[in-house]
């Protein structure tokens, strides 16, 4: 896999990216849900920045959500149906290069959506006259561990997928199922039904735990992390996303374009 | 002309479907009877099933419900002041977001009293003391309040303003005082005493210091018929 190629395609995509208006649609929405929550805050009578903090952390969570959904999906089905991706692939770019740049040049565009919604969400809270603790930044960057996770998910579903819905709803139910998982209790079952134990424990294994990255609440309500909480949960966002990264590169590489 | 038509007709048409849309609006608004809310609260799912479909929401969730909440009392306050749903909804809020505080005095100030519902809110307020305990003071006082007016029970609601003082906060010794008062109206002298001398030894302020000497003296008096005359003496006397 060149390195070059890898930052050739992901500055490609950034760029691409930038130019796209689904980005701007659903960006515009989060900056005024953000604006919007500060008179939400007022609603709740009492506890009010909390209330607006909450409702920020989730604007960039769902904002995040729609964004690798929407534009990761259609990343890859687009090259493919459009064919541009034959201009790639004929010259000498691994196919597993692509996949890599694809991520990194979405992962950078969000990174910096994150950031300019930060300062708005920082200006939200001092404009309420808030107190916006650092401790905000740990629950952002879980967020973004997570969003990272659902761009290589949805890169792995465009992979197999033969058009960018299917890809889609399949990206969506990763999603469902990954916050499902928290509560799959295999062990109320163990030892009573071995089958239905067996397919949870698969299950289980299968999808991440994604509420491992939500730390939201605990954040907004200063309540204490484990130690070592945040780095063990981005250990666990990296591993994830190599994983769905490796195994994307390997059908892709061998899917018949 | 037809160029002014052409401007003119929009706008007229926009005018007309406004004026017939905003009626129409006002009337639904109307027909949301008290039934209709009922009905509609009704088929709200239990926390239980709720929780896993909201995906990691839920505490975004609670905020909405709040709202609502605030806005269904202030709104039955002005009007028939009968609250059905208030309980359950102040429930969903806590159980969905275990540490949002001003629920729980809600459940304090307002169940008991206005519905007239002491254990709900007090099993609302255990929930609080849980998950918020360590921090708010109020919640300990609440609880102990219920205790106090709907169950007439003194002591427990001394155990509660007891665990309260022990929050750090500028109300702590105040608490105290409050459950030195209720044990010593409980016929339970000896915690009355222990309090006290607690919060005498503890507080930096020499002004509660002499306000709290001053109770000590009185809860010794109904306790030994006498009277100490100062508060060294009663220190001495009974050593904590």
């Amino acid at each position: 896999m060149g390195r070059n190629a890898v930052v050739t395609v992901a500055v490609n995509t950034f760029r691409e990216t930038v130019r796209n208006k689904i980005l701007y649609n659903i960006l515009f929405v989060a900056l005024g849900v953000i604006v919007f929550s500060v008179s939400l805050g007022d609603w709740s009578v009492f506890a009010r920045v909390q209330v607006m903090q909450d409702f920020g952390l989730a604007t960039m969570s769902l904002t995040g959500l729609l964004l690798s959904v929407f534009i990761g999906v259609g990343m890859l089905a687009r090259e493919v149906s459009s064919k541009t991706i034959y201009m790639v692939v004929t010259k000498p770019v691994h196919r597993s290069s692509f996949i890599v740049g694809k991520f990194l040049g979405l992962l950078t565009l969000l990174l910096l959506d994150y950031l300019l919604l930060s300062v708005f969400f920082w200006g939200a809270i001092w404009w309420m006259g808030g107190h916006a603790h650092a401790s905000l930044l740990q629950a952002i960057l879980l967020i973004w561990i997570e969003m990272a996770v659902m761009i290589a998910a949805a890169l792995f579903f465009s992979s197999f997928s033969s058009g960018p819905v299917l890809a889609a709803i399949l990206t969506a139910a990763f999603y469902v199922g990954g916050h499902l998982n928290d509560l799959v209790s295999i062990e109320l079952l163990h030892g009573k039904q071995k089958v239905l134990e067996g397919v949870l424990r698969a299950v289980y294994f299968m999808l991440p735990n994604l509420e491992h990255f939500n730390v939201r609440t605990a954040m907004v309500y200063g309540l204490e992390l484990p130690p070592g909480y945040v780095p063990m949960a981005c250990l666990y966002g990296v591993m994830y996303v190599v994983l769905l990264l490796y195994l994307s590169c390997l059908v892709f590489g061998r899917r018949d374009l | 002309m037809k160029r002014m038509v052409r401007i003119l007709l929009p706008v007229v048409i926009l005018a007309a479907l406004y004026l017939g849309i905003a009626p129409v609006q006002r009337r639904l608004t109307s027909m949301k009877t008290d039934e209709w809310l009922q009905m509609r609260m009704s088929f709200l799912p239990q926390t239980d099933v709720l929780k896993p479909i909201l995906l990691g929401f839920e505490t975004t969730y609670a905020n909405f419900l709040w709202f609502k909440t605030v806005n269904y009392y202030g709104t039955h306050r002005l009007t028939d002041k009968s609250y059905p749903w208030l309980t359950q909804m102040v429930d969903m809020v806590t159980k969905l977001n275990p540490y949002f505080e001003p629920a729980y005095e809600w459940a304090g100030l307002f169940i008991p009293d206005d519905l007239d519902d002491p254990e709900a809110a007090r099993i609302i307020l255990n929930r609080g003391i849980t998950y918020v305990g360590d921090r708010n003071w109020k919640v300990h006082l609440y609880q102990g309040l219920i205790h106090f007016k709907h169950y007439n029970d003194r002591k427990t609601a001394a155990d509660f303003f007891v665990m309260g003082s022990r929050v750090p906060s500028e109300h702590s010794w105040k608490l105290g005082r409050m459950a030195a008062v209720f044990y010593a109206q409980a016929g339970v002298q000896t915690n009355a005493v222990s309090l006290l001398s607690f919060l005498i030894q503890t507080t930096e302020s020499p002004a509660i210091r002499e306000v709290l000497q001053e109770r000590l003296k009185t809860v010794m008096k109904q306790r030994h018929g006498t009277r100490a005359s100062s508060g060294d003496e009663l220190m001495q006397r009974f050593s904590m």
